[in-house]
């Protein structure tokens, strides 16, 4: 034989070697809990918050000696901010590691996504971020510690009536969550008696917005209302409106005075509306999930959402306790509907048979850029919204 | 016409005579592009077990159909066209709306219309609708020909990449279209993964069938003549515009069928997969395969594949830059292969 | 055929000539439906048509010398976007640190590796009979292994920009300044000795260098300036070296301009991806330029920066038309451009002349990404998308044809504005596209054909 023909034998015998060494030799005594969120994307800022709340969590359960001795695993994908990543994801999640348990998604087109597979497999899919009023319906095995956008629209209905605004622009990124934003904002203006004058829409990778806000602007409406899936345009649109002479009151949700977002618009933002979830001051536990986070990871963006991720671990370890098995996801389900919770984002809430919570939301408005701190997240909180 | 017969049949020779195979061996890169890409299959079938295997012989034989039909185009008349995925897309998309099933649609931002179709009824639409589009742009992008006819197909590519996206009455933009019917024959399903990987792999051999015959025919013969100089078979006397016409319609209605297997196959479609970057990757695998061979097409549809999935299980590699590591292989590779083989791995014809 | 060609071109002319009018009375009338709207889409159409118009120059450069289009300036344009963001990442909303030691020893590499070619083309067989190979050999790696190791060193520590810089920039200003000063006093003085007008220039150029060098040292705001012009010089010299890399080799032995359009297709394809990679595919703000207020200008409203790119864009075409009608290497450029293997024959060294054209191409690419990086974001998709508007540009405007660029440049712009007057925003890439198709159909040589 010549070398080159040992060398190749060689080199089959390799592979085949190989595929021969990399069987599987998993089932330690821990949970293996899935979790899906954005890490990249779109939804990238509040994907990887959540993730980074959640692996708090578990390491602080599993620091305390876990469940009943038993420690919390998670495993992560990235479903993106996309549907068809997200079912991806869970099949990879279901086929490959086999859990019946997960965590997210991040984003509603997400989680829309991965609903149907997941009603009609029997695992539980358990979000702390998607909001769109459609994930209500989706099924028996789909739950979320994120309130619907339809308490949210209403809210700012109301709201943009009892500002005294009767026109309206609205601007809304081409995703599930924000036409969920808009859809339901709009819905509650028009029955008070408000008139959109303008709409436009934007596909996710834009970041020249300048056309569609010189329309908006050109029809004169006496506000802005912008419904973004990414903070970096939502605070992009708040400076180009401005740039282009927009002076009127804006309004958004909490996208739109995320971190991110701030930061992008500038001083641009200041007085910028939202209406949105926030954690209350005088929750202890909340407060001091922040300050964990903060020490931990250097940085706090979108609280509520870092306390609803963080909250959900809590919940579910609550429920593995009572079941003592995470491949029993009818069990799993039954807990969820039954038990009342008191954690970072509210006391004593529940799930109802929709498997949905209800909080209340607040307006907050954009200070500005010289009173904006790290603590107060740029924004003051006005109270809650006006109920009609 | 032994277009495809090279690098098969250096295989199987070296088969019969291990002795020979050296010799065969020694500077023919056809048959190193051959053993390659199939023992890294095999090697990877054995290695991932049959699921993962069957996944992603769905994902090669949709693949394998749109690369060959689109060497039909760029192989057999010269024109480089970016905009392929278009008539993927048109394919898919309707099959997606004519067969979306839609209990749970009808909650959503903007219910479409549903129609419920089986999938073999809605598979032909979608080839004709797509059939007819070729005819329209084709008459269009007939006087275009080099690097502006790149342009205008990658005008194509956006355009109808924006018609998904913005026409939200239709297909539901940015929402995509859920619950996409499985085919069935009459009592028979294609729910399970190799049942449906058995349907795609009898779509490429139709493809591949119709693609040979083309090729091998006095019709193919033409083709090839107009491909070296259109000029000289016009004085000929054959109707250059028309052969290069019935060519595009052909591959865009295979495109087409690859896109309405792919809906079917993943149950959702969003516009985002028939951006314009996969055009260019798709592209990319029929020159690297190489130009006028119906086995490169496949063959570099294979290796694409691979490529993407192989490199899940590099260590240092996160799993979120796989998409982008493979986009930076593929366009070396296309550096290279312009540099130093134009024709294309197994082409026989240079670009 | 005669016949027909003759009047299928008549019947182009005629249904050209009424969709333009059509179009043309459907802007007028959109414009008296109301006029504030109407400034306002043409400042904004401005702006970005600058954008255009600056990569259209640059393909129209590089395609008139060479015939092929280099889609490489795509990936130059998010280069230079990106190479300001990675020199000043630590202002930037969200950046941490991007500085990744690999990426500047790649570049630092690739500029080296264009030093070292250069200064082989420009000193070599001159030097050759002075010196002996070995010396000469010696010199030239130092002086390549200085640049390069200072171009690391530049891109590895951008928050000393200004004082790397201070040297080169001080150097620079030297040279030209006794070159300058040497001309000045030869017209005047046409018999001054050789000493009096080296004394001179060198007294006047050391003088303006170091406080060049030495004002530019204390000013540490000037980095986001001079991070401009690194991404810039880098830019090109990427664009120099896959030139000489690569299509030297492939323009040898093509059959067909496709050849080197696919190559630079797969450079396009391996840039984004690695941009994607290295920075993330999320957008990202760059720095805060001068001029981020907007101006009212009847009415509507004009960033000051916006203004800058515009006269960015017509000074870059008024000094490329300088370059090519009234220099000497302009007229070799064109000789190349009319016919390759004459010029050779001729004596100009066409490889050297065409590199020096893929540079300046490259520049233009890079100053229009991170011009429009400053205007609203960067993302690593940029490339491809500022490419294609490039591209239509050039060809609306008319292959090979400077004036054409900057005309279908700024026409892009607007069109792509006044399109979207009565359908919404989103369809704004499709009416770009379908002008350009029905465009082409109709005057498939371009507004303002070379020749």
């Amino acid at each position: 034989m010549s070398i080159r023909q040992i060398a190749l034998v060689c080199l089959l015998g390799a592979l085949a070697l190989l595929a021969v060494a990399c069987g599987d030799d998993a089932s330690d005594e821990s949970f293996k809990i899935g979790v899906m969120e954005s890490l990249t994307g779109p939804g990238e800022t509040y994907g990887t918050v959540s993730s980074q709340a959640k692996q708090m969590a578990v390491d602080e359960i599993n620091a305390a000696g876990g469940i009943d001795g038993r420690m919390i695993e998670l495993i992560v994908q990235d479903s993106k901010c996309s549907a068809q990543d997200a079912i991806t994801a869970y099949n990879k999640l279901t086929d490959v590691d086999g859990v019946k348990i997960i965590l997210g998604t991040s984003c509603s087109g997400a989680m829309l996504g991965a609903a149907p597979l997941a009603e009609a497999d029997g695992v539980v899919l358990f979000s702390g971020l998607a909001t769109n009023p459609d994930i209500a319906e989706a099924g028996d095995y789909i739950f979320r510690t994120a309130m619907s956008d339809a308490l949210l629209g209403i809210d700012t209905g109301n709201e943009l009536w009892a500002d005294g605004i009767r026109t309206l622009a609205t601007i809304t990124e081409a995703t599930d969550y924000a036409e969920g934003v808009r859809r339901t904002s709009v819905a509650q203006f028009e029955k008070l008696g408000g008139e959109v004058v303008a709409e436009e829409r934007y596909p996710s990778d834009i970041t020249d917005f300048r056309s569609q806000l010189t329309k908006l602007i050109n029809a004169n409406p006496d506000a802005l209302h912008i419904a973004a899936q990414q903070e970096f345009s939502g605070g992009t649109i708040v400076k180009q409106a401005r740039e282009l002479g927009f002076d009127g009151p804006i309004y958004g949700e909490i996208v739109v005075v995320g971190t991110t977002a701030l930061e992008v618009a500038g001083e641009a933002a200041t007085g910028v509306k939202a209406i949105a979830a926030v954690l209350d001051p005088d929750n202890q536990m909340a407060q001091e999930v922040l300050r964990n986070f903060r020490a931990r990871y250097d940085y706090v963006t979108l609280p509520w959402y870092l306390g609803s991720a963080y909250d959900d671990v809590y919940i579910t370890a609550e429920c593995l306790r009572q079941t003592g098995d995470d491949q029993d996801a009818d069990g799993f389900r039954d807990c969820l509907y039954d038990i009342t919770w008191s954690g970072a984002i509210g006391e004593n809430y529940s799930f109802d048979e929709k498997g949905e919570i209800s909080l209340s939301n607040v307006v907050v408005e954009v200070l500005p850029l010289a009173e904006r701190t790290e603590e107060n997240q740029g924004y003051k909180s006005l109270g809650q919204a006006p109920t009609k | 016409m032994s277009t495809d017969s090279g690098g098969v049949g250096s295989l199987m020779r070296a088969a019969r005579e291990p002795g020979v195979f050296m010799r065969l061996a020694r500077g023919n890169l056809e048959l190193w592009a051959n053993l390659v890409v199939i023992t890294w299959a095999v090697a990877f079938a054995i290695w991932q077990g049959s699921g993962f295997a069957i996944t992603l012989g769905t994902v090669f034989a949709i693949w394998a159909i749109l690369a060959v039909s689109l060497n039909l185009v760029v192989g057999f008349t010269g024109l480089l066209s970016v905009g392929h995925i278009g008539f993927f897309g048109i394919g898919a998309y309707t099959v997606a709306i004519l067969t979306s099933n839609a209990q749970y649609e009808q909650l959503r931002t903007e219910a479409i219309p549903t129609f419920g179709w089986p999938f073999f009824a809605a598979l032909p639409v979608g080839i004709v609708l797509a059939g007819l589009t070729a005819i329209a742009v084709g008459v269009v992008f007939n006087r275009f020909r080099d690097d502006i006819f790149v342009l205008v197909s990658f005008g194509f590519a956006v355009i109808c990449f924006n018609v998904f996206l913005n026409s939200r009455a239709l297909t539901r933009g940015a929402f995509g279209i859920h619950e996409i019917a499985k085919p069935e024959i009459g009592s028979v399903a294609f729910g399970s993964e190799v049942a449906f990987l058995i349907l795609a792999l009898v779509f490429l051999a139709v493809v591949v069938l119709i693609s040979w015959f083309i090729v091998s025919s006095s019709f193919g013969r033409v083709l090839t003549a107009i491909r070296e100089d259109e000029r000289a078979t016009e004085v000929f006397g054959y109707q250059v515009t028309h052969f290069k016409l019935t060519v595009w319609v052909i591959s865009a209605m295979m495109a087409a069928a690859a896109g309405g297997l792919f809906a079917s196959w993943t149950t959702f479609i969003d516009p985002n997969s028939f951006i314009l970057l996969e055009s260019i990757l798709l592209v990319s695998i029929v020159i690297l395969g190489g130009l006028a061979t119906i086995w490169g097409s496949i063959l570099g549809a294979m290796a694409f594949v691979l490529l993407e999935e192989g490199m899940r299980f590099l260590p240092f590699l996160p799993d979120e830059y796989v998409g982008q590591a493979r986009q930076v292989i593929l366009g070396v590779l296309l550096v290279l292969l312009m540099l130093f083989r134009p024709q294309g791995l197994l082409g026989r014809y240079r670009l | 055929m005669l016949r027909s060609a003759a009047y299928r071109e008549r019947r182009g002319r005629i249904l050209a000539a009424s969709l333009t009018t059509a179009a043309a009375a459907y802007v007028v009338w959109k414009i008296t439906e109301s006029p504030d709207q109407a400034v306002q889409f043409a400042f904004n159409g401005l702006s970005v048509g600058a954008v255009y118009a600056l990569l259209a120059l640059g393909f129209t450069l590089v395609y008139s010398t060479v015939w092929f289009f280099d889609l490489y300036y795509g990936a130059a344009a998010a280069m230079g976007a990106y190479g300001v963001f990675y020199l000043r990442t630590s202002e930037t909303v969200g950046g941490s640190h991007v500085n990744n030691p690999y990426v500047s020893a790649l570049f630092a590499l690739v500029v080296a590796g264009v030093v070292a070619w250069a200064l082989y083309e420009a000193f070599f067989i001159r030097m050759q009979g002075r010196f002996t190979r070995k010396s000469l050999y010696i010199a030239g790696g130092t002086l390549t292994g200085a640049t390069g190791i200072y171009t690391g060193f530049i891109l590895a520590s951008p928050d000393y920009l200004h004082l790397l810089l201070a040297p080169a920039v001080g150097a620079t200003a030297a040279v030209v300044a006794g070159w300058v000063v040497s001309r000045v006093i030869q017209r005047l003085f046409s018999k001054a000795g050789r000493t009096t007008l080296l004394a001179a220039s060198v007294i006047v150029g050391s003088l303006l260098g170091a406080c060049c060098g030495l004002l530019l040292a204390g000013a540490p705001g000037s980095r986001l300036y001079l991070s401009w012009a690194v991404s810039c010089l880098v830019a090109g010299a990427v664009g120099v070296a896959l030139y000489r890399g690569l299509y030297v080799y492939m323009r040898k032995r093509a059959r067909s301009p496709l050849i080197m359009l696919v190559a630079s297709l797969g450079v396009l394809l391996a840039i984004t991806a690695a941009t994607a990679i290295v920075f993330e595919s999320a957008p990202r703000p760059l720095p805060r330029a001068f001029g981020s207020e907007p101006w009212t200008i009847w009415g509507s409203n004009i960033k000051g920066f916006n203004i800058f790119t515009i006269g960015v864009a017509i000074a870059g075409f008024l000094g490329l038309l300088f370059l090519l009608k009234r220099t000497s290497l302009g007229r070799t450029i064109r000789a190349i451009g009319d016919d390759e293997e004459v010029a050779k024959v001729v004596g100009i060294n066409t490889t050297v002349v065409i590199a020096i054209v893929f540079f300046i191409g490259a520049v233009f690419a890079a100053a229009a990404g991170l011009l429009s990086g400053h205007d609203t974001a960067i993302q690593p998709r940029m490339g491809l998308l500022l490419m294609l508007k490039g591209w239509i540009a050039s060809v609306v405007g008319g292959m090979g044809n400077l004036y054409g660029a900057v005309v279908g440049g700024f026409a892009l712009g607007m069109v792509e504005q006044f399109g979207i007057w009565d359908l919404a925003g989103e369809w704004k890439d499709v009416i770009s596209f379908v002008i350009l198709i029905l465009f082409l159909s109709f005057w498939p040589r371009g507004l303002l054909p070379r020749g």
